[in-house]
């Protein structure tokens, strides 16, 4: 357990390091691409020299002027060494040094393009995807649960129901939102839903809050729900399979019960550990599916702020994003390993 | 045996037949005569549904977009960059997936074991190359003549080495918890998110985009390839390899290879949709491939700036679905039949 989480994240600072050093080393250190061209319109034209003194400000003020790492190589300069590449060591003035320091104090930064801190983006982007990506992913646990029970009984209508679930699963996420945007928030077809937007909901309170929010949320959730619902159903259901299969059920068939009620009391628990593998993966893949849903309903919640970063290249917001990311699949695996104790009570015992 | 019935039989003869239709038009792609060239817009019919009449000198098919491109050629083009993109990705996470996963399947439990001189220079080559690198952008002939001598030195010093008795004896590495490591790194962030943020660092081309999906994605065909490998180790026929001798490269190459070809077949269909999937999703987002280059997720991205066109998302989609189902069936996992109840 706690080797698990140290390992997790060992791995995300390791994850987080390469980007960072990757993006510090291909951005603009001299300041181009940061809106200082040469013959901007309706700016004064600059001398070279105040050029060079406003790329210098920036520098300094984005703390680009710094080496990037503790330790850089460069071409040997005496002919004595020429086959030793020349090792400078830096010391504790660098740019990964100090972006790890303003990240262990949970500062993360200045966004490139705003100038906001990165922190005061992420703490007001964070909640509104939460408030539509935690109900979906509960809806699709909730949902592939019920979906299974009632499928392992093998009803008439199973086929049908796998077919549809396999056509489902392969359509990709942003193809399954804009299918519902064409037919659920079209004029021409159907106008049941808002096509985009978070809705103006500033004098509501209370319940009429709630209302017009879900009314707005309905079909982002809605095509994140069905986008992860095939999987867990189809693979909770074999698994409800493989149980029926075992002497345990034929005996229980004996005493004579019924086969939901086999299926509700004596399988369920046992066919549930797969899928509680997938659960501790569908927070973090939900969180990675609302980049593509934000951008298509036009939200602006924690997809969107890494997309648009992604796009116009705003490296720390990127960072920032990656690294909200990065915590909610660490949170998600602890949370399942408390669930795989409370599920399985001989990994209790076996521990304590 | 999956043919039996004569519905499967049909649903198979569909997915070949889509497929081979995508395969052909995507390498002919550039000698076809369309009447609309790539990547330029009609100013005379922007977003125009599809029209059929003979009106027109050459009529657009399936409509155009908000830009005026045609709709049939840029959704023909998007073959072509399935073909250029998807596959040289998907080929390449399969070559890295069996080759990282049988080695550390078959060395999984006593190390990859090799001379302690050995291990020593390489360590030593492995430095010198990644001290040399930041060279490079100095020049490449300062940086390959250090680079030579040092190998070099590593290289001599290994045979010297060879005197000692201690440096001839193996040393184990433990190459299985790396691989796993490594893997475990690369899925420690979702698939999407961590191709989106590097594709944001580093400029993407029709080399670098099918590098980045197909090292970026491995570590699902190395668990299969490990695994595999890890039951094939235990018969009875490597232990008789074993024991005739036959150095561990030949065993691997030979006998345990071929034996991987099952799960390789079933498993590459797969991961080709799920780099499909990738590509037009990030291509959607409009962080993948340069705007101008065709992709099936290019022109679905336009659909974004005209929900109300259908022919925008219809077509495109109708592409998309139909690859990722026909591919599906040739994996010939059993998808459509899930275990039956004895």
């Amino acid at each position: 357990m706690l080797r698990q989480i140290l390992t997790s994240t060992l791995s995300a600072w390791i994850i987080a390091s390469i980007i960072f050093l990757l993006s510090r080393s291909m951005s603009p250190a001299n300041g181009e691409s940061l809106g200082l061209d040469e013959h901007m319109p309706g700016t004064t034209v600059l001398t070279p020299a105040q050029q060079q003194a406003a790329r210098q400000q920036l520098q300094s003020r984005l703390g680009l002027h710094q080496p990037l790492f503790y330790f850089s190589l460069s071409a040997p300069t005496s002919r004595a060494g020429m086959f030793l590449p020349r090792l400078i060591w830096h010391g504790q003035a660098n740019q990964y040094h100090a972006w790890a320091e303003d990240l262990l104090q949970g500062q993360m930064g200045i966004s490139y393009r705003n100038g906001v801190p990165v922190a005061d983006l992420l703490a007001t982007a964070l909640p509104r995807t939460l408030l539509f990506t935690v109900p979906a992913a509960l809806a699709a646990a909730a949902l592939a649960l019920l979906l299974a029970i009632r499928l392992a009984a093998r009803p008439w209508w199973r086929p049908v129901v796998l077919h549809l679930l396999v056509l489902l699963d392969s359509i990709p996420l942003f193809l399954l939102a804009l299918l519902l945007l064409l037919v659920l928030a079209n004029p021409d077809v159907l106008t049941w839903f808002p096509a985009y937007g978070m809705g103006d909901a500033e004098g509501l309170a209370g319940w009429d809050w709630l209302l017009n929010t879900a009314y707005y949320l309905m079909l982002p959730m809605l095509s994140l729900v069905l986008v992860t619902l095939p999987g867990l159903t189809v693979q909770l259901e074999a698994a409800l399979q493989r149980e029926l299969t075992m002497d345990y059920v034929t005996t229980a068939r004996a005493k004579g019960l019924s086969i939901r009620q086999i299926i509700r009391q004596h399988t369920l628990r046992n066919a549930i550990f797969p899928l509680l593998t997938l659960l501790a993966d569908l927070l973090p893949a939900v969180l990675a599916g609302a980049v593509v849903v934000e951008v298509i309903f036009a939200l602006p919640g924690m997809g969107r702020l890494l997309s648009d970063a992604a796009t116009a290249r705003d490296y720390p917001v990127l960072l920032g994003a990656l690294l909200v990311i990065l915590v909610a699949r660490l949170v998600s695996y602890i949370l399942a390993d408390a669930a795989y104790r409370i599920a399985d009570p001989r990994l209790q015992q076996s521990t304590t | 045996m999956t043919l039996q019935k004569p519905a499967l039989f049909w649903q198979h003869v569909l997915a070949i037949g889509w497929l081979g239709l995508v395969l052909v038009l995507g390498a002919s792609a550039v000698w076809l005569p369309l009447p609309y060239p790539p990547a330029t817009s009609d100013a005379l019919a922007l977003s125009s549904p599809p029209q059929w009449d003979g009106a027109l000198s050459a009529p657009h098919w399936l409509g155009t977009d908000a830009l005026g491109r045609d709709v049939l050629t840029e959704l023909i083009y998007g073959c072509r960059t399935l073909l250029l993109v998807s596959l040289p990705a998907t080929l390449l996470l399969t070559a890295v997936g069996i080759w990282l996963g049988s080695v550390a399947g078959y060395w999984a439990t006593t190390g990859l074991r090799w001379a302690r001189r050995y291990w020593l220079a390489l360590a030593g080559f492995l430095l010198c190359t990644v001290a040399n690198v930041p060279l490079l952008r100095i020049g490449v002939g300062t940086a390959l003549l250090p680079w030579l001598l040092w190998s070099g030195l590593c290289a001599s010093l290994a045979w010297l080495l060879g005197y000692s008795r201690w440096w001839r004896q193996p040393g184990a590495f433990p190459i299985d918890s790396l691989v796993l490591g490594s893997a475990a790194l690369l899925g420690s962030v979702p698939r999407l998110v961590l191709v989106l943020a590097i594709a944001a660092v580093l400029p993407l081309s029709f080399i670098s985009m099918p590098l980045l999906l197909g090292l970026t994605c491995w570590p699902g065909m190395m668990r299969l390839v490990r695994a595999e490998v890890l039951r094939i180790r235990q018969l009875p026929y490597i232990e008789a390899a074993r024991a005739l001798g036959l150095p561990n490269r030949r065993i691997l190459a030979r006998h345990i290879l071929p034996g991987l070809w099952p799960v390789v077949r079933a498993a590459f269909p797969f991961y080709l949709t799920l780099i499909v999937t990738t590509e037009t999703t990030i291509s959607f987002l409009g962080v993948g491939l340069p705007a101008e280059t065709a992709s099936w997720g290019h022109l679905l991205s336009t659909a974004r700036l005209a929900p109300t066109n259908w022919w925008l998302i219809v077509f495109p989609g109708f592409c998309l679905v139909g690859t990722i189902i026909s591919l599906r069936f040739l994996a010939q996992k059993p998808v459509f039949s899930v275990p039956i109840l004895k």
